[in-house]
């Protein structure tokens, strides 16, 4: 399968956004924006919905906090029952600690990995190129011609119209 | 950017002249407190309640300045002038000290011959807990930190009228002063003015629990007067919501600290079970007490660590206010629980003698602060990354 990208090439940031907010409000699919340094405005010019990432960071830190507390309760408590200083066998104290620890592991192992996952960049993975200019002064806005209802005249009107140096059209293989 | 220039905040006349007629009623409620032979130790006790609340409130406010010039944060320049105002108005508590220096035998044990005759602990420690020596280190903190807190905001202050590089400078060499010097003061004086009301007991985490407790404090009044002057108008365009998100994430830090070291402090002396150390505890978790513990734990700790959890919540004027409030109350109520079991007795009671003082306490910190704040323009205008404050994003 081929995706046809018209790719737009800014100088300004400003001017990115105002393509990129134009995109959104006609519901032009946009690919992605590349900048080389982060553009403030630009997630909700894209209509980016905020991250969902907090969420596996609660559900994973959750995890780790119960399991932390059923770990000690059962080794300490049921499997081998051990008498600290005449406490408790279920010392709820003494196992705040440890509890608290495998919370931060898990929530922040599990952020991190499902960063990873969701990105697409775990190690090994390789580097895509292609939009080179954009590790030094330019800005590129990648959209998707998914159907006859643009022509590519379109968007290269939409990108000059806002400022764009360059204008470029490439047609991608994804597997 | 000029349409906050001009802008002078005028606290109003009433609010004012409001907040003394309660100083006024609050005084005359403690002074009656003073005279019946019953009520005398509960007045002094919610005297020291007040002040130590209203003086941590101060000082953990010239610590957030000191810490935002020593990191050379940006965001928050906009906003610099309420922790200056609350730094600004420590002098103003001077009286309640010097009433607390005066109180000095209605609350502490070792300021009674007949208490430390005989006891060896206290007798090798009267050199340093007595009268005398309690007087001159309050009075020794108090200046030292108004000198330099007061160094910090008058250049901050400067600044705006000459917009010299000069000032910044000094600000930064206040600041480094601060931090380390306030580390050790503030230790000593909450073992002077709460730590030693039980002579006998020590931890060396105790400092860190009241200090942590006091910049929740002062981050949450913070957002208080901030939202405040943005709904009056004065920060309408400065205080935005990333500023209002990133108060929110430095109080869950705070509220988490603060209750990760009141845990610490707890399990080291519930798990080694000595018995010089566990009658502080059993006193303050028995009787009624331990219910006031709990209560400490879920407004201090749990309420803003969970509900400021989403970043919605903390871009929410509503939500960030009322968790504003309840951590005020939250660290009031732990001042209550670490000062009242010694001063009420074994079960909590709670009247007008405890609260009077307090209420008095805070209304005059609040005509201080507000005062402060009427006497510079309500943004650093000259400070040059006030441009970059104002177009915060986070």
């Amino acid at each position: 399968m081929t995706r046809h990208l018209h790719i737009g090439y800014f100088d300004d940031e400003r001017r990115l956004l105002g393509a990129a907010r134009e995109c959104r409000d006609r519901g032009i699919p946009v690919v992605d924006a590349i900048s080389p340094f982060p553009v403030h405005g630009i997630d909700e010019a894209l209509g980016i919905r905020p991250s969902r990432l907090p969420w596996v960071t609660l559900v994973g830190g959750t995890a780790g906090a119960v399991l932390g507390l059923l770990l000690q309760y059962w080794t300490a408590g049921v499997n081998w029952p051990l008498n600290v200083g005449g406490k408790p066998l279920d010392s709820f104290p003494a196992f705040v600690p440890v509890a608290f620890e495998l919370t931060i592991l898990f929530a922040g192992l599990s952020t991190a990995g499902a960063l990873l996952l969701r990105s697409r960049i775990w190690p090994g993975r390789g580097v895509r190129r292609g939009f080179e200019t954009t590790t030094d002064g330019t800005h590129a806005l990648v959209l998707e011609e998914r159907d006859a209802s643009f022509e590519s005249r379109e968007f290269r009107e939409l990108f000059l119209r806002h400022g764009a140096t360059r204008s470029v059209e490439r047609a991608e293989v994804i597997a | 950017m000029s349409v906050h220039a001009s802008i002078r905040f005028a606290p109003p006349r009433a609010l004012m002249r409001g907040l003394l007629v309660i100083v006024f009623v609050c005084g005359l409620l403690f002074g009656l407190g003073l005279l019946g032979p019953e009520s005398r130790e509960r007045s002094m006790g919610g005297l020291l309640m007040g002040f130590v609340h209203a003086v941590s409130i101060t000082v953990a406010g010239g610590l957030f300045l000191a810490v935002l010039r020593l990191s050379n944060a940006r965001w928050a320049t906009a906003l610099r002038r309420l922790p200056e105002a609350l730094a600004a108005s420590l002098p103003v508590l001077g009286f309640l000290a010097l009433i607390l220096i005066g109180g000095v035998p209605l609350l502490y044990d070792w300021s009674h011959e007949s208490h430390v005759l005989g006891d060896p602990i206290l007798e090798g420690k009267s050199d340093y807990l007595n009268w005398f020596a309690f007087g001159v280190r309050s009075i020794v903190f108090f200046l030292v930190w108004t000198w330099l807190m007061r160094g910090m905001v008058a250049h901050s202050r400067r600044q705006d009228a000459d917009g010299d590089a000069r000032h910044r400078a000094a600000m930064f060499k206040y600041a480094a002063c601060f931090m380390p010097v306030l580390a050790v003061t503030y230790s000593l004086a909450s073992v002077d003015w709460v730590e030693s009301l039980e002579p006998h007991w020590f931890s060396t985490a105790f400092a860190l629990v009241t200090l942590s407790g006091a910049a929740c404090s002062a981050l949450a009044a913070c957002v208080l007067l901030g939202l405040w002057l943005r709904k009056r108008g004065e920060l309408r365009r400065a205080f935005t919501d990333d500023h209002l998100d990133d108060l929110g994430k430095i109080t869950i830090g705070f509220a988490l600290f603060w209750g990760y070291i009141w845990f610490c402090q707890y399990m080291l002396v519930w798990y080694t079970n000595m018995p010089e150390e566990t009658p502080y505890y059993a006193l303050r978790l028995n009787g009624g007490w331990g219910h006031v513990a709990k209560l400490c734990i879920l407004l201090c700790w749990a309420v803003p660590f969970f509900v400021l959890m989403p970043k919605r919540a903390r871009r929410s004027a509503a939500v960030m206010g009322r968790v504003a409030v309840v951590v005020l109350v939250g660290q009031a109520t732990h001042w209550y629980w670490l000062i009242g079991p010694v001063v009420i007795g074994e079960h909590p009671a709670f009247g007008m003698w405890d609260l009077a003082p307090v209420v008095g306490s805070l209304a005059l910190l609040a005509w201080g602060v507000l005062r402060r704040l009427s006497e510079a323009p309500i943004v650093p205008l000259r400070d040059p990354a006030l441009e970059e404050s104002l177009h915060y994003h986070c």
